[in-house]
């Protein structure tokens, strides 16, 4: 028997339709197979035309739902309906008998049945919109970090997915709450409502659909293969920072790095919106020429955004983010007369970061540098740094 | 105008406890017996039938009592029957108040129940 594949000319949701394509295929001699779809294309079998309807059931459990229950299966075989295979949120059947009674006979008994579908679609709703919460606000500290930091492509791609899954999802979640209250209101389903104007467009938007998914992810994991910048040990960095280091504070002095290799690290890179990103951790002393000892641990990250107003934004968001961290607290903010400046203290450190913006870049300094005396050199720092950015 | 939809029993619902009333029963003896007592009127859908059931073996107001092979077969509790004759009174209370409506008729010639009343020309 000759076997072909069809792909649905409309939303998987959209239970009406579903249903009258499937039964005028049969009509023109193509008969569901009892084999899986795949990607929305349906496994059909050349045959004779005949009178076959078709009807789809809801599955109710969350997980391991691949077959209907074998009671039902049994009962509906029982009055003329064979189960066939399922499709999303459905199962399918069918029946070759002309007088076999209809499935549904009542169809508020049918809306109740349909509400087991909705606990499938809460839970792929919650995380994506989840998702795209978390990912701005904790893991990535503002979505102007995130753009800037991983390029335009790679964050573009990853928020443009998940937005297009959640109203994907949504826009399914309001059909099929229309097709329940239709039935809790009595009114039963169209078993023939017309599927073949709107047929073209659905398989083409299917069709542009899996293109945008498909290109974004070769995008993002092309990115992800090739990483995020370059890290390197701070002994191999041979360039001069653009930011103040623990050698600038004393510079006539003798320099010491710390913790080798496990510690002092360098990550530079590049995206479209900031032409240059640089992390920096240092753990390192300064020997003053007079035995005075300055170090300690420098943390900064330092970005050249395309303007002033990205440079804003990330000084705002990194503050922002600051401000949720465990005990939180102000640090006098030395006077620096540049765009902006604000110090504060997190985490029950006692050590103060400052962060600092003028013009289009953006620096934030973590200073854990003290002298034998216990001083803390932000002030210093954080004069240093101002000079270099005017 | 589309109706609204009940807080209670459906019809299939209603008839599923009647049937149930007679002793104990499977799906398929259900629905025969519903189809006999309305003479036809009321055919249970295989699905309306599953359905239906599950929620009331959900609500307590079946229980299984047996099961051979595929064959299960419930039995009506005490919370089904009180439910089944919650129902039968309401509905025996709708056709009271619609009985008195036509009998109260003052305009014999002008209300639309005339044909309903028994002699009514």
């Amino acid at each position: 028997m000759k076997k072909t594949h069809k792909l649905v000319p409309c939303a998987h949701y959209d239970v009406e339709r579903i249903e009258s394509w499937l039964t005028d295929m049969a009509a023109e001699g193509l008969h569901l197979e009892k084999e899986p779809t795949f990607m929305g294309f349906f496994p059909f079998a050349k045959g004779e035309p005949r009178d076959v309807r078709y009807r789809l059931e809801p599955k109710q459990a969350v997980i391991d739902n691949e077959k209907p229950d074998m009671d039902a299966e049994a009962l509906y075989r029982e009055y003329g309906w064979e189960y066939v295979t399922d499709y999303g949120l459905f199962y399918i059947y069918r029946s070759v008998t002309p007088d076999a009674r209809e499935m549904n006979t009542d169809p508020q008994v049918q809306a109740l049945a349909m509400k087991g579908i909705f606990k499938q679609l809460i839970g792929p709703l919650f995380i994506c919109i989840l998702g795209l919460r978390n990912s701005i606000s904790r893991i990535t500290g503002g979505v102007v970090r995130f753009f800037v930091t991983f390029g335009i492509t790679y964050a573009g791609g990853y928020f443009l997915v998940i937005f297009a899954s959640a109203v994907l999802t949504l826009i399914r979640l309001v059909h099929l709450l229309r097709v329940h209250q239709k039935l809790k209101n009595d009114i039963p389903l169209d078993h023939h409502k017309p599927w073949r104007k709107q047929a073209l467009f659905s398989r083409l938007s299917k069709f542009v659909g899996w293109g945008f998914y498909i290109f974004i992810l070769v995008v993002m994991m092309t990115q992800c293969t090739q990483g995020f910048g370059s890290d390197l040990q701070i002994g191999q960095y041979t360039d001069d920072p653009p930011f103040v280091t623990i050698s600038d504070l004393c510079p006539q002095g003798s320099y010491t790095l710390h913790n080798g290799d496990v510690y002092n690290t360098v990550t530079v890179d590049e995206s479209f919106l900031a032409p240059l990103y640089m992390e920096w951790h240092e753990d390192a002393d300064v020997l003053a020429p007079d035995g005075s000892t300055v170090g300690g641990q420098l943390d900064v990250i330092y970005y050249e955004t395309k303007n002033t107003w990205l440079a804003e934004q990330l000084a705002r968001e990194f503050y922002k983010r600051a401000q949720g961290a465990y005990a939180f607290g102000p640090w006098e903010t030395p006077e620096l007369d540049i765009d902006y400046a604000i110090a504060y203290t997190a985490q029950n450190s006692g050590h103060p970061t400052i962060i600092m913006q003028q013009g289009n870049v953006m620096v934030q300094g973590y200073i854990d540098i003290f002298d034998d005396s216990g001083y803390n050199y932000l002030t210093e720092w954080a004069t240093q740094m101002a000079d270099m950015l005017k | 105008m589309p109706k609204k939809p009940m807080d209670g029993l459906t019809e299939s619902m209603f008839y599923v406890l009647m049937a149930m009333c007679h002793g104990p029963k499977c799906g398929s003896e259900i629905a025969d017996h519903i189809e006999r007592r309305t003479n036809g009127r009321v055919q249970m859908g295989p699905a309306t039938l599953y359905t239906i059931l599950g929620k009331f073996e959900n609500e307590d107001m079946i229980e299984e009592i047996s099961v051979e092979g595929r064959k299960r077969t419930y039995k009506i509790t005490q919370k089904g029957i009180d439910a089944y004759f919650a129902e039968l009174t309401r509905l025996k209370q709708c056709i009271t108040d619609a009985e008195g409506e036509i009998q109260d008729e003052k305009d014999p010639q002008a209300c639309p129940l005339r044909p309903l009343r028994c002699g009514a020309n």
